[in-house]
């Protein structure tokens, strides 16, 4: 048993664990608790793999920011009433998980019919500087294209949640 | 450790996440399940990545967290904006789109 | 291309005349009409003194996507004669239109129609292949119900016109599921590739031979075709309509079944001897000339029937001059009297109409047959092929006598008998324009014959035998007395010489006409009172099939459009699980192939 298979062992199995938490959790903040430690057991698995510089990078925008942008809106919106549940509603317990379940079906009978016993080939760069020169050399037009799109979403989110002078109205200007 | 145990952790977390999105109907819930699926795509990719040798899958993982970051900051700002309108974060209630 | 060029003069004319024609006077619409068909006469002309004749072809382009299909013209061996006749006559009667019309305000229509009516039995007639015939077949069937419902405020006029084009429909039904036939059977339409077609469909071919040039019993158009103006008459007696069952049958000559060609010889002496009949009762001036063109067409089915193409084609030319110039008098007759056409208020109209008299006795002498007028010698050629077969020998004699009575009947009790009515003091010339087309048509009418029998004129056929001397004199000692007969009859005013009751039977056809009419009206009625029933209860019930199943797909799609965001989830949550389904379902086949 290699370090990488203990590694995947452990982390794996906190992995699956806490996601099933984070869904099904009625409070949305243990959720989200339960989301940061799926998040930092990926991240595990990402270390384990080699792949150093993504694992911080998990941890760091995903686990750090990205959670902590979903706590702010907890507190901001904990003050709304309870959830109340309409007739019209759609009643998707029971198909919704059965169909999921049928989805993982097939894709794990894919995945076993795909038959990848090794898990690292041999060789590969996996360093920093590799994936720098992989980022600002080949993928250098998507990964401008990614900055105006995180240019949007700020500028979006911003006037989304504004408060503004009537309600259910855009601002005219 | 085969990469099919990855692949299959992958696969675990994408249905998962799905059907939470279904199911639940608290938006923040629903956006928890989005994450989910996103990370069990990013780490197929990460799989693959390693599994063939090539730093692609990588790249590609990077991509997909700044697209995450975007989608949570764009998502969770209409969360707020939907709690403002309905008193409520349950989207099942914002059913605006009626045909 | 001077070939094409026959065809697309009167064509162009036609064209002219219907989109500029509203800005030309009424002068100048004769002078484009008469004028684009002495055109193409000339053409036609030239080719004939240039010598260039049978066997030429012009390709204008392809067409139909069958082999045969091209738009294509030819001359075959009775092309030429044809198409000189067919030009030649309609530009005099063009020119005989303009004086008859005069101040007729419909002169545009009336003159780029005769155009086109032209060209397309010019396609009859030169058409390389049955595609292009077909095309003038059914042109001459559109044209001939423009002219004959010429004056479309009349009633009877209308009524003639829709009978016409309905009976000419029938034939022509039969004549297109013959072109497919003839497609099934030999994978071509060009005239030179036919020969042993099966008896259906020569049968199917006949039978637009017979609609078009009104045989029994698809005959009973035409009497009634006499509400359009005299010279459409003329028209289509002489020149572009009633003969294109004829070309077509000289065209395909050899091509059609043996039996079918008897089956139109015997159908032609019928029809012959029949209508000779029914002329003899006639008492409107334009229905004896109708009948006598049903009884002359009669011959030249038998004469085609039994393969004589030089008899038919002599024929076919010598009825074309006599049988125009005599609707050319009739119509002069009518000018002169204003529009009387009853034979019995008609009369003594010989010493008043010093031109159209002789003109139309010109033309009576030919449909007498008397020598030596040109019928003569036509109908001679036509019972002497005939003499081997005694029934239709005795049927072409007897129609021959007949056709001489009620000839002789006719200008007896029009230009000599007393006078009818007081009409006739009235009575005028009628304008130069009228009568110089008349005599140009009265000339042909006496001479053409001789100058055929004696080899003046070539018709491009070798001549058959000549006929028996015994056989001569008897033709021309039957037509001699028939007519003396007639003019002795009728010289003093109207007569019956027919049994009374007979007589009447005559003047109404026969009941033909009647009998066919009610007869199809009854089983039409009858297929369309069940298909109407059944269609609009399957249109009623489909119509609210269609719309119930809208409805209620409306009913369960509207379910789907909830406006939840988590329908639209799972919706796409299942056409994702769906197609990922699929493709590993096909990558395993796919795996296993």
């Amino acid at each position: 048993m290699t370090a990488e298979q203990g590694i995947f062992g452990v982390a794996g199995a906190i992995c699956a664990v806490a996601a099933v938490n984070a869904v099904f959790r009625k409070d949305t903040l243990a959720a989200a608790v339960s989301l940061v430690v799926t998040l930092l057991s990926l991240a595990v698995i990402y270390l384990g793999l080699g792949y150093e510089f993504l694992a911080a990078v998990q941890v760091g925008i995903y686990a750090g920011a990205i959670v902590v942008l979903f706590t702010v809106a907890i507190m901001i919106l904990s003050q709304t009433r309870a959830v109340e549940i309409l007739a019209r509603a759609p009643r998707l317990g029971v198909v919704g998980p059965v169909v999921a379940a049928l989805l993982f079906l097939i894709l794990s009978a894919a995945i076993v019919r795909g038959r990848l016993p090794v898990a690292v080939a041999p060789g590969g760069a996996t360093t920093v500087e590799a994936i720098a020169d992989a980022l600002f050399v080949r993928f250098l037009f998507p990964f401008e294209v990614t900055s105006v799109l995180l240019l949007a979403a700020l500028v979006a989110a911003v006037v989304l949640t504004r408060k503004r002078s009537t309600e259910r109205e855009w601002p005219r200007r | 450790m085969p990469t099919t145990a990855y692949l299959l952790l992958g696969a675990f977390l994408f249905a998962l996440g799905a059907a939470g999105v279904v199911t639940r109907s608290n938006a923040l819930s629903m956006l928890v399940s989005v994450e989910l699926m996103l990370n069990a795509v990013n780490l197929t990719f990460v799989a693959s990545a390693r599994r063939f040798a090539e730093l692609d899958g990588v790249i590609v993982a990077f991509f997909v967290i700044a697209v995450a970051a975007a989608e949570v900051a764009v998502g969770l700002a209409i969360v707020v904006d939907i709690a403002r309108r309905h008193v409520s974060v349950d989207v099942d209630k914002a059913s605006d789109l009626a045909g | 291309m001077t070939l094409w060029l026959v065809v697309l003069l009167p064509i162009s004319g036609a064209v002219v005349l219907a989109v500029a024609g509203g800005r030309l006077t009424r002068r100048l619409h004769g002078v484009i009409g008469a004028g684009s068909i002495a055109l193409s006469f000339g053409a036609v002309l030239s080719m004939a003194t240039a010598g260039r004749g049978e066997g030429l072809r012009a390709t204008l382009g392809p067409w139909l996507p069958i082999a045969g299909g091209d738009l294509a013209l030819a001359i075959d061996r009775t092309g030429m004669p044809l198409a000189l006749m067919v030009t030649g006559v309609a530009a005099l009667i063009a020119v005989y239109s303009i004086g008859y019309l005069g101040t007729d305000s419909g002169t545009q229509r009336y003159f780029a129609t005769l155009d086109l009516f032209v060209a397309a039995m010019l396609l009859i007639v030169l058409g390389a292949n049955l595609a292009v015939v077909f095309a003038g077949w059914e042109l001459v069937g559109l044209c001939s119900y423009l002219l004959i419902g010429h004056w479309r405020e009349r009633p009877a006029a209308a009524a003639a016109a829709v009978k016409a084009f309905v009976v000419n429909r029938a034939g022509d039904a039969a004549f297109l599921v013959g072109l497919f036939a003839i497609l099934a059977e030999r994978r071509t339409l060009a005239l030179d590739d036919l020969g042993g077609l099966s008896i259906l469909t020569s049968a199917l071919l006949l039978c637009g031979a017979l609609a078009k040039s009104a045989q029994f019993p698809l005959h009973i158009w035409l009497p009634d075709a006499m509400e359009g103006p005299t010279p459409v008459s003329a028209l289509i007696h002489a020149a572009t309509m009633v003969t294109a069952g004829v070309v077509l049958l000289l065209r395909l000559g050899g091509a059609l079944a043996p039996e079918v060609l008897a089956a139109a010889a015997g159908l032609g002496a019928f029809t012959a001897l029949g209508a000779a009949l029914a002329a003899l009762a006639q008492t409107d001036l334009k229905r004896v000339l109708a009948w006598s063109t049903i009884s002359q067409l009669g011959l030249m089915f038998v004469g085609a029937g039994i393969g004589a193409v030089f008899a038919t084609l002599f024929h076919l030319l010598a009825h074309a001059f006599f049988k125009a110039t005599l609707f050319l008098g009739a119509g002069s007759v009518m000018h002169a009297t204003g529009n009387e056409q009853d034979l019995r208020r008609l009369g003594a109209l010989g010493p008043r109409l010093r031109w159209t008299a002789p003109a139309f006795a010109a033309g009576a002498l030919g449909l007498a047959a008397l020598p030596p007028a040109s019928g003569f010698f036509s109908k001679e050629a036509i019972a002497a092929a005939a003499l081997d077969r005694p029934l239709l020998a005795v049927a072409v004699l007897a129609t021959g006598a007949l056709s001489a009575l009620y000839a002789a009947r006719l200008f007896a009790l029009v230009f000599v008998a007393p006078a009818g009515s007081a009409v006739i003091r009235g009575a005028h010339e009628s304008p130069r324009l009228m009568l110089v087309p008349l005599v140009a048509l009265a000339l042909p009418a006496l001479g053409f014959g001789a100058l055929v029998a004696v080899g003046g004129i070539s018709l491009g056929v070798p001549a058959t035998e000549g006929a028996p001397l015994a056989l001569t004199l008897g033709a021309a000692g039957l037509a001699l007395a028939g007519a003396g007969l007639g003019l002795l009859r009728y010289r003093r005013g109207p007569f019956e010489l027919l049994p009374a009751g007979f007589g009447r039977a005559a003047l109404a056809g026969f009941g033909a006409d009647r009998a066919l009419v009610r007869g199809g009206s009854w089983l039409v009625g009858t297929i369309a009172a069940a298909l109407d029933r059944g269609v609009e209860a399957t249109l009623q019930w489909s119509l609210d099939a269609v719309g119930r199943l809208i409805l209620r797909t409306g009913a369960r799609s509207q379910r789907l459009e909830s406006g939840f965001v988590r329908s639209y989830e799972a919706y796409l949550l299942a056409g994702a699980v769906l197609l990922l389904a699929w493709w590993s379902l096909g990558v395993g086949t796919g795996a296993a192939r």
